[in-house]
C-alpha cells in the first residue's frame, strides 16, 4: 500500500473519530431525553419515555431562569454591540504608537479568567451602592463581548477600501452620512455574525455570571445548581430543544447565505 | 464664482520631507489643465490640497478667487475622480450618481432626472438599476464621471482616471473626457505620468518632478520649447548629448561636442549661455535624418544596433562611432524610401540634423530620467510623496 493512501486512509479515520468525539455525547445526552429513568442515563434503558418533556414544562424555575438568561443575552447584545464597533472605529483611526497598547487594553478582558471579571464587577458595583443580578450579570458579560464584537468588525474593516470614505466626502456627504450611507452597510455582515456571536456568548456563560447574579439566576446558573440536587433527564429535554432550534437557525443561514451567493454569482 | 483655481506660494511638507516646494499656479475657469510627472513628484499631493483633503503647510488655494483654508472637503466646489474610481459596490448605478445630491437633501424625483441626465451624457442610458459590479471597466469609468458631475462642481479632478484601462479604451476615453469637459464647461484638473494623455487632451500642461513644476505651457510649447532638460527629456523622446559652449549668437549656439567635434544648436527659449558653458544638446529622434557626407551642417557617424518596425516608421538605435553614445532616430516611410538596403544592424549611417530642430539647454541639476524606464536616476530622490494621503 502507498504511503499516500495510507495517510488518506488515516486523515478518514481521525475525521471519523473526531465526528464521534464531537457528537456522541450529545446524541447519548438526547437519547437519555426519553430514558424513563430518575437519572440523565442512557444504561440502564428503563424504557422509553415522553415525560421530562412534562416535567421541563412544569419546572417554573427553569422557565424563570430560562427567561432571564434571554433578557440577559439581549442586554450584552445591546451594549456590546455598539460598544464593540465604536471600539473597532476608534482603533481604525489611531495610528500612533499609542495602538498596540490601547489593542492589548481592550482585549485584555478576553484573556482575564471569567471568574475575575465576575468577582471584580461585583467588587466595584458594591462600592457604588449596586448588588448582583441581572443588571451586573449583563455589565460583567458585556465587558468581554465587547471584546469579540471588536475583533470581528476590525477584521472586516481592515479591507474597507478607504477611498470610499473620500469619495463620499468629496461628494459633500458629513462624516455621519459617510458613515451611515458608506461604511454601515459594508460592515452589516459582521455586525450580524457579531449580534449572533454576542447573544450565543451571554447565554453560555456561567463563570462570570455566578459571581455578578446575585439572587436571579440565569439558565447556566440554575442548570449547574440542580446538579447538587440532583438532576432529572428533564435536563436532558431541554438540552435537546436548545440544540434543535440551533440547528434549525443555522440550517436557515446557511440556505439563505446559499442564495444570496448565487444570486450575486448570477448578477455578475 | 467661477471655476479657477489659484494657488499662493503653495508648499507641502510632511515631517522632514517637502513633497511640494513653493508654487504659485492660476488655472483658468474652463481650462482643461494637466499635471504631468513621474510618479512622487507630488502631482497627486498638489490634486489633494486643491480638493481639501490636505491642508498645506504654506500657502493658500482659492477656487473662484475664493480663499479655501476654511472650506472642508465635503464643502469645496470640486469634485475628484479617484485612480480607482471609488465606485461604491453596494449601490446601483443609479445611487451612486444620486450619491452626492441625497447627501445634500436634494429629492428623489430631482435627483432621478438628474442621473438620467447625466448617464445620457456619457452614453450609458439605461444603465441606472444596475449595480456597479455588473458594469464593464469603460462603463465604471462613465459612471465616476457622472457621480462627479451631478454634484456641479465648479473643478473636476482627475486622479490618473485611465490608467485601469486598456490601451485601445484609454485612447477612446481620452476624446470622451475631452468632449465632455467641452461639453459642460467645467474646469478640469488632471493628474498623469502618461504623458500621450497630457498632450492629447490638455490646454495647458504642468510638468512636474521632484516636488517642483519645471514648466507651464499647452502641449505644443512644452514639446518644442522645452524649458528644462527634465522637460526635454520627460515629455516625448529626446537624444542628450553633453556638449561645452563655444559661443552663443541670437538663438544659434555653437558647441564643442568633445570627440564629436563641432556641432551647431539652437539656444532654449530665454536662455543665454555664457562661453565655456557646460550644457545638453537634445535631439528628437524624428529630427535626425540620413545625410549625404558633403551635405552642410553638424554630422554624427553612427552603426546601426538595432532596427524596430513600428508600422507608420521605424526606430533605429544606434551608437556614436567617435563617443560610444547612443542615439535613437525615427525614421518616416518618405525618409526610408531608397534606404531600405542600408539599414542592416551593424552598418554605418551618417545622421544629420537642422540646427533650429534642436534644444541647447543649461546644465541645471534638474532630475536627469533614464531613457528607457522613465525612472529618475539624478537629482532630488523622487521620494513617496504620494504616499502621505
Amino acid at each position: 500500500m502507498s504511503s499516500q493512501r495510507f495517510l488518506a486512509l488515516g486523515l478518514r479515520f481521525y475525521v471519523v473519530l473526531f465526528f464521534v468525539y464531537l457528537f456522541l455525547p450529545l446524541l447519548i445526552m438526547a437519547a437519555a431525553t426519553f430514558n424513563d429513568s430518575r437519572f440523565p442515563t442512557v444504561t440502564p434503558w428503563d424504557g422509553t419515555t415522553l415525560r421530562w418533556f412534562g416535567e421541563l414544562a412544569a419546572d417554573r424555575g427553569m422557565w424563570q431562569a430560562l427567561g432571564n438568561s434571554l433578557i440577559v443575552a439581549t442586554g450584552v447584545l445591546l451594549i456590546a454591540v455598539p460598544i464593540g464597533v465604536a471600539t473597532a472605529l476608534f482603533l481604525n483611526t489611531v495610528s500612533s504608537r499609542a495602538k498596540p497598547f490601547l489593542y492589548a487594553l481592550i482585549l485584555s478582558p478576553l484573556l482575564t479568567p471569567g471568574v475575575i471579571i465576575g468577582i471584580s464587577t461585583l467588587i466595584f458595583w458594591r462600592q457604588l451602592g449596586v448588588s448582583g443580578g441581572i443588571f451586573l450579570t449583563v455589565l460583567g458579560q458585556a465587558t468581554f463581548i465587547a471584546a469579540y464584537v471588536m475583533l470581528m468588525v476590525t477584521a472586516r474593516l481592515q479591507r474597507f477600501d478607504r477611498t470610499l470614505e473620500r469619495a463620499a466626502l468629496d461628494l459633500g456627504a458629513s462624516q455621519w452620512q459617510m458613515f451611515r450611507r458608506i461604511l454601515l452597510p459594508y460592515l452589516k455582515p459582521a455586525l450580524y455574525s457579531a449580534a449572533v456571536i454576542a447573544f450565543l456568548q451571554s447565554f453560555e456563560n456561567y463563570n462570570t455570571t455566578l459571581f455578578v447574579v446575585g439572587y436571579d439566576t440565569t439558565l447556566t446558573v440554575y442548570i449547574a445548581s440542580q446538579v447538587r440536587t440532583g438532576l432529572t433527564p428533564a435536563v436532558n429535554a431541554l438540552g435537546l430543544i436548545l440544540i434543535l432550534i440551533t440547528v434549525l437557525l443555522a440550517v436557515v443561514y446557511e440556505l439563505k447565505r446559499r442564495r444570496e451567493a448565487a444570486e450575486l454569482v448570477k448578477g455578475v | 464664482m467661477d471655476g479657477s483655481v489659484r494657488l499662493d506660494e503653495v508648499v507641502m511638507r510632511f515631517g522632514d520631507f517637502t513633497a511640494i516646494e513653493k508654487t504659485s499656479l492660476e488655472i483658468g475657469s474652463g481650462e482643461f489643465f494637466s499635471f504631468l510627472g513621474p510618479s512622487g513628484c507630488g502631482k497627486t499631493t498638489l490634486l489633494n490640497i486643491i480638493s481639501g483633503f490636505l491642508t498645506p503647510s504654506e500657502g493658500q488655494v482659492c477656487i473662484g478667487g475664493e480663499p479655501m483654508a476654511s472650506v472642508a472637503v465635503n464643502q469645496r466646489p470640486t469634485a475628484m475622480i479617484f485612480q480607482n474610481l471609488a465606485l461604491f459596490p453596494l449601490m446601483t448605478v443609479f445611487e451612486n450618481i444620486e450619491f452626492g445630491l441625497e447627501v445634500r437633501g436634494v429629492d428623489k424625483r430631482k435627483r432621478r432626472e438628474t442621473s438620467e441626465r447625466l448617464l445620457e451624457l456619457v452614453a450609458l442610458e439605461g444603465s441606472g438599476p444596475k449595480r456597479v459590479t455588473e458594469l464593464s471597466g469603460g462603463q465604471k469609468q462613465r459612471v465616476a464621471i457622472a457621480r462627479a458631475l451631478a454634484v456641479e462642481p465648479r473643478v473636476l479632478l482627475l486622479d490618473e482616471p485611465l490608467s485601469a484601462l486598456d490601451l485601445k479604451l484609454r485612447q477612446h476615453m481620452r476624446a470622451e473626457l475631452k468632449a465632455i469637459q467641452r461639453k459642460t464647461g467645467i474646469t478640469f484638473i488632471y493628474i498623469t505620468h502618461d504623458q500621450g494623455e497630457a498632450l492629447t487632451m490638455s490646454d495647458r500642461v504642468a510638468v512636474m518632478s521632484a516636488g517642483r513644476i519645471q514648466q507651464v505651457a499647452d502641449p505644443m510649447t512644452l514639446y518644442r520649447e522645452p524649458a528644462t532638460g527634465f522637460v526635454a527629456a520627460f515629455v516625448g523622446e529626446n537624444n542628450r548629448l553633453q556638449v561645452g559652449v563655444i559661443d552663443q549668437e541670437g538663438d544659434r549656439v555653437r558647441l564643442d561636442g568633445g570627440a564629436l567635434g563641432e556641432l551647431t544648436g539652437r539656444a532654449g527659449r530665454e536662455t543665454r549661455l555664457a562661453n565655456g558653458e557646460a550644457a545638453t544638446l537634445f535631439v528628437r529622434p524624428e529630427h535626425l535624418r540620413p545625410t549625404a557626407a558633403e551635405a552642410a551642417g553638424p554630422k554624427f557617424d553612427s552603426e546601426i544596433e538595432a532596427v524596430h518596425f513600428e508600422g507608420a516608421w521605424v526606430m533605429l538605435e544606434t551608437r556614436l562611432v567617435a563617443s560610444g553614445e547612443k542615439l535613437r532616430v525615427q525614421l518616416g516611410h518618405e525618409v526610408l524610401r531608397g534606404y531600405a538596403d542600408a539599414l542592416g544592424v551593424g552598418q554605418r549611417i551618417l545622421l544629420g540634423y537642422d540646427p533650429v530642430d534642436s534644444v541647447v539647454l543649461r546644465d541645471d541639476g534638474s532630475p536627469v530620467l533614464d531613457a528607457d524606464t522613465g525612472e529618475v536616476l539624478a537629482g532630488r530622490q523622487a521620494a513617496a510623496g504620494e504616499e502621505h494621503v
